[in-house]
């Protein structure tokens, strides 16, 4: 006998409790709205002094980030602070969760990304660290995502005050330097917020899949080519695949791989690297 | 306080089990009326009237669980709320999660109930427990408590089409089991 309409309906209001219970969890039952308001703002503002004092302790890498953090108190039209569990979370997980801030603050629609950068483990595709660099086009804001042990930093700052901040930051830096000239090298490719979103599960899964050979993984993209400007100039490199790992031979056809299925599916430019970024296996994309 | 101190309230029949089950389940109840209800003032009323079902029904009934319990007093209470102010208007979420349930039978025709609370019971809870928990709570979020893809995306922080896939691959699992079962020849 065919179950009908109402039976259905009986079934499934036939659900025990301690499945309802069990799907519940999640829900607020106290009232602790203004408990879940305030600590996450006063546990914000502890992460930030904590982290800006351990980076400059422990050493000098972070400290272009925060600076320009400390640069933006002075002379920026906004600077936010958002706390989020950023260790033990995959690319796509943080990156959801930066994409639901910015959509509560309406900013998704027009941003633009300039550069992205994460480091990941490559079995877990959980999160180490990552920078993304986006600018927003309504406004001329250039925003800066820091993805730091537990905590997500969103600043943002006006188009001038950046130009200032980063020559400061170049005199001081030469890493900084180095990732700002290969930004510049791509100012004419852009991509979406939206557009990278949408692609963000496909960056941990074809990382996992190819570098698992590795200790860690780092993901760079610069630039995306919308596929029909990539069909369109083929023969013309837009953009390019670089890719370092720690056993350089043994990856090489794994890397070249990796392009091919970068090529064919997601027409971005990336870059894999591990930390010491000691070899170079690819070349430009033809 | 502890759900057995509330229900002890219940049974001394002390006020303050109203004002303590406010306290602990009022955004609960509230939740899930929401679901089906769009006006805050039929919402507030349905609201007063679960805790005035549980104020009525404990004792005697002792419940195990009393958060599932008020839960389903809620869902009853707002089901039977917005079937009486809107025959014609649609809740969005309470009626297109269940027409997306649907799909899984084939007999659009009767309408009784045939078979008993218990068959059915112990279809869906063996069905539900095969799955993996957080299938298993995303199915029982979208069709039990009604809610939105989009709260169940935030909540588990998933992706729309990842929700959407798991959900149609949950019924699609429903109505092989229905099948083999023999609910769906």
């Amino acid at each position: 006998m065919r179950i009908n309409k109402n039976e259905l309906q009986s079934m499934i209001n036939q659900i025990d409790d301690d499945l309802l219970e069990e799907a519940m969890g999640s829900y607020p039952s106290h009232n602790t709205g203004f408990l879940t308001r305030i600590i996450p703002a006063a546990a914000c503002v502890i992460l930030l002094i904590s982290s800006i004092a351990v980076a400059v302790f422990k050493n000098g890498v972070f400290i272009e980030q925060e600076s320009s953090i400390i640069e933006a108190s002075r002379g920026v039209t906004e600077d936010t602070v958002y706390l989020l569990e950023a260790k033990d979370n995959d690319i796509m997980t943080m990156v959801q969760a930066i994409d639901e801030s910015f959509s509560e603050r309406n900013m998704s629609d027009s941003l633009m990304i300039e550069s992205v950068h994460f480091k990941a483990e490559p079995t877990t595709m959980n999160l180490i660290s990552g920078t993304i660099q986006l600018k927003d086009e309504s406004t001329s804001q250039n925003i800066t995502v820091n993805m730091v042990d537990v905590s997500i930093t969103v600043s943002k700052k006006d188009a001038e005050k950046t130009e200032t901040s980063v020559s400061e930051n170049l005199e001081t830096n030469e890493s900084f330097d180095i990732e700002m000239e290969t930004v510049q090298e791509n100012t004419d490719y852009t991509m979406t917020w939206d557009y990278f979103c949408e692609y963000a599960e496909s960056f941990g899964l074809i990382a996992k899949a190819y570098f698992v050979s590795s200790d860690y993984v780092t993901i760079e993209g610069f630039v995306a080519l919308e596929e029909e400007d990539y069909i369109a100039e083929k023969d013309s490199p837009r953009g390019f695949y670089t890719a370092w790992t720690s056993n350089a031979l043994q990856d090489y056809d794994n890397v070249n791989n990796a392009q091919l299925e970068l090529e064919r599916s997601f027409t971005h430019c990336m870059r894999f690297t591990d930390p010491t970024r000691t070899h170079i296996v690819s070349e430009l994309l033809k | 306080m502890q759900d057995e101190d509330i229900i002890r309230l219940y049974f001394q029949r002390s006020e303050k089990a109203i004002k303590e089950t406010e306290l602990k389940y009022g955004k609960l109840c509230a939740r899930v009326i929401k679901n089906f209800l769009n006006d805050n003032e039929d919402i507030k009323e349905c609201l007063n009237d679960t805790y005035l079902g549980a104020w009525n029904s404990i004792p005697p009934s002792s419940p195990s669980s009393l958060s599932a319990y008020l839960c389903r007093i809620a869902k009853n209470l707002a089901l039977k709320k917005y079937e009486y102010i809107s025959a014609k208007k649609r809740n969005s979420e309470a009626v297109v999660s269940f027409e997306e349930l649907e799909e899984c039978i084939t007999d659009f025709q009767s309408l009784d109930i045939r078979y008993t609370d218990s068959e059915l019971s112990s279809f869906i809870n063996r069905f539900l427990r095969s799955q993996k928990q957080e299938v298993r709570m995303v199915f029982i979020r979208r069709y039990w408590y009604h809610d939105s893809v989009k709260d169940i995306c935030k909540q588990y922080r998933l992706s729309k089409s990842k929700v959407e896939s798991m959900l149609y691959r949950t019924r699609k699992k429903l109505q092989d089991a229905l099948q083999e079962d023999g609910y769906y020849l």
